[in-house]
């Protein structure tokens, strides 16, 4: 009877989230503009699938950040357990099909971001952050140390993948490469939105708020932190593979402190716990990025430590917070 | 008449913050359906009692039973599934959560429901789309009662619910907190300054004073004896 009850209590609330999460006509936009990049810049295709990568990795730490409010600077270890996973796969055991890559990776890194979490999630702050930081240099070497197995410093360089879904080979323009990650990320994106709309993605918007007041209602809140890092760290996982997929190559790189740290940028500049901001963080980042390498090899890093600066200072909430703060302006609600 | 079963029992309870101990020593029971005040100077222990109620203290001794259960060393959000709600005096809304979402998060199965909570506060069913940061301050304990209740609790604490509120507005919480009273089976422990509005509101109370049980009585008899109230409490029915 209790069973049944809880049953009925979580379809209820289930129905009434969703009923007040019904999708808004500005949420095609981000899709329609990277559809849109497909035709208006053709040769360019390869650096917007790198784009579309690191929007789902914004995408995967926006679950824990700017939802759960886990500070986290070791996400890249999962990212790069992700891109090694298929990298292995493909370089020892000859398994180059990109959709069960993609599984196996998200279930190596979701598994690893549960057993790493069942200890990190324990702690907060500076601590979290130091420990997610060394879980990551700890994985690095340890790719390193075994370098019979995972290529060293030198990576796995010049991985060979199936077509994907049998059909579509990967082409020198980047076609492919773009349309697989983008239709990736969107299913990424449909998973993400799910969860953060749901009674449970509530309840980690609760958790960031007031942990106290969380376990004061009755929520599980450890369990439920270890269920978002988990599919946080899963959905990095994805990320690295499709790196690996569309790059054929991965090297230790991928567990790189800017790794971690360059994501976060992203997600700051798009704006945290916004979903979509990972999606106009890293479309920011990655294509100032480009320009400013390009007039600057050597200084691109002072252009993208400005605008942090200038977001940080001016625009805390990134620029979809911007946006939003806009948009209630013009409908006359006040800054 | 059927006897009503031991809701609550706390026996030989002494609590606080680390080594620091606060209420010493607290016997106290409620049997299913009453509602108690507990009223005493700033300072005497009261919100500490019902913080070591949720085990947000040290246990330094005693015994805490729902519903016959030792739930002395349980986690808080164990106890609150057994059956514990509580309304804390900062209210702590989820401010960037609709009124709705604040509701959803804590809704468990029982007669309370996000529907019978906008039966009793109808301002919150206006407000319902409304974030939790836009509310007033009204508005927010509403919620804060409204969200203890849809956990569907055996026994619900309320820390000073008229807190800061205009008069109108506790009026309404007095409304909805005899109703609740009315209702079948809910055990109810308010802690509140205004000794009035606490003798008004539960037909039981008990005075602390230096994290002691100090009178233990019915309400109308402390209403009616102001020099003992004086003496307890320190002002005549303020």
């Amino acid at each position: 009877m209790a069973a049944t009850d809880e049953i009925a209590v979580a379809a209820r609330a289930r129905r009434f989230l969703a009923a007040h999460a019904r999708l808004r006509p500005t949420e095609a936009l981000p899709w329609l503009v990277a559809v849109a990049a497909f035709f208006v810049f053709p040769d360019r295709l390869t650096f917007g699938s790198q784009v579309l990568v690191m929007a789902l990795f914004a995408l995967s730490l926006d679950l824990v950040l700017g939802y759960a409010g886990i500070l986290t600077l070791g996400h890249a270890a999962f990212f790069g357990i992700g891109a090694y996973t298929v990298g292995l796969l493909a370089a020892r055991l000859d398994w180059t099909e990109p959709l069960t890559g993609l599984l196996a990776a998200a279930t190596c890194a979701g598994f690893a971001g549960a057993l790493s979490g069942v200890v990190l999630l324990r702690y907060r702050g500076l601590t979290l952050l130091v420990l997610t930081l060394s879980t990551t240099f700890i994985l690095q070497e340890f790719g390193n140390v075994f370098d019979r197995v995972t290529g060293g410093y030198d990576g796995l360089p010049g991985l060979s993948f199936s077509p994907v879904l049998g059909v579509f080979d990967y082409d020198l323009f980047g076609r492919t490469a773009y349309l697989y990650a983008l239709a990736v990320l969107f299913v990424c994106f449909c998973l993400a939105r799910a969860i953060v709309v749901s009674p449970f993605g509530r309840s980690l918007v609760g958790i960031r708020e007031n942990t106290a007041r969380m376990h004061s209602i009755g929520a599980p809140v450890h369990g439920r932190l270890l269920v978002a890092y988990t599919v946080s760290a899963a959905l990095a996982g994805v990320a690295g593979a499709l790196h690996a997929h569309t790059n054929a190559f991965v090297t230790l790189s991928v567990f790189d402190f800017e790794n971690s740290a360059g994501v976060l940028v992203m997600l700051i500049l798009g704006g945290t716990g916004r979903l979509y901001g990972a999606f106009w963080g890293a479309v920011v980042y990655m294509v100032l990025q480009d320009s400013l390498a390009k007039f600057s090899p050597a200084f691109w890093q002072a252009g993208v430590g400005l605008l942090l600066i200038v977001t940080v200072l001016f625009a805390r909430a990134g620029i979809l917070g911007l946006v939003e703060a806009a948009g209630r302006r013009l409908r006359g609600g006040g800054p | 008449m059927a006897e009503r079963g031991v809701a609550l029992e706390l026996a030989g309870v002494s609590a606080g913050y680390g080594e620091t101990v606060v209420i010493e020593n607290v016997d106290l029971t409620l049997s299913a359906g009453d509602t108690l005040s507990i009223v005493g100077r700033n300072g005497v222990g009261k919100t500490t009692l019902l913080a070591t109620l949720m085990g947000h203290t040290t246990l330094h001794a005693g015994r805490i039973l729902l519903d016959g259960i030792d739930i002395a060393r349980w986690s808080v959000h164990r106890r609150v599934r057994h059956g514990l709600g509580f309304v804390p005096q900062e209210r702590e809304i989820f401010s960037s959560l609709t009124v709705r979402e604040n509701l959803a998060v804590a809704a468990r199965p029982g007669h309370w429901t996000l529907a019978s909570v906008f039966d009793l506060f109808p301002r919150l069913a206006e407000r319902q789309a409304g974030r939790g940061d836009e509310l007033s301050g009204g508005e927010q304990q509403m919620l804060a009662i409204g969200r203890a209740l849809v956990g569907n609790p055996g026994v619900l604490l309320m820390d000073e619910p008229s807190e800061g509120l205009a008069p109108v507005i506790v009026e309404e919480l007095v409304r909805a907190v005899r109703r609740l009273a009315a209702t079948q089976g809910l055990t109810m422990i308010l802690v509140e300054q205004n000794a009035r509005l606490a003798l008004a509101l539960a037909p039981r109370t008990i005075v602390m004073d230096r994290g002691r049980i100090v009178h233990d009585g019915e309400s109308a008899v402390l209403r009616d004896d102001p020099a003992t109230l004086e003496r307890l409490f320190g002002v005549a029915g303020r």
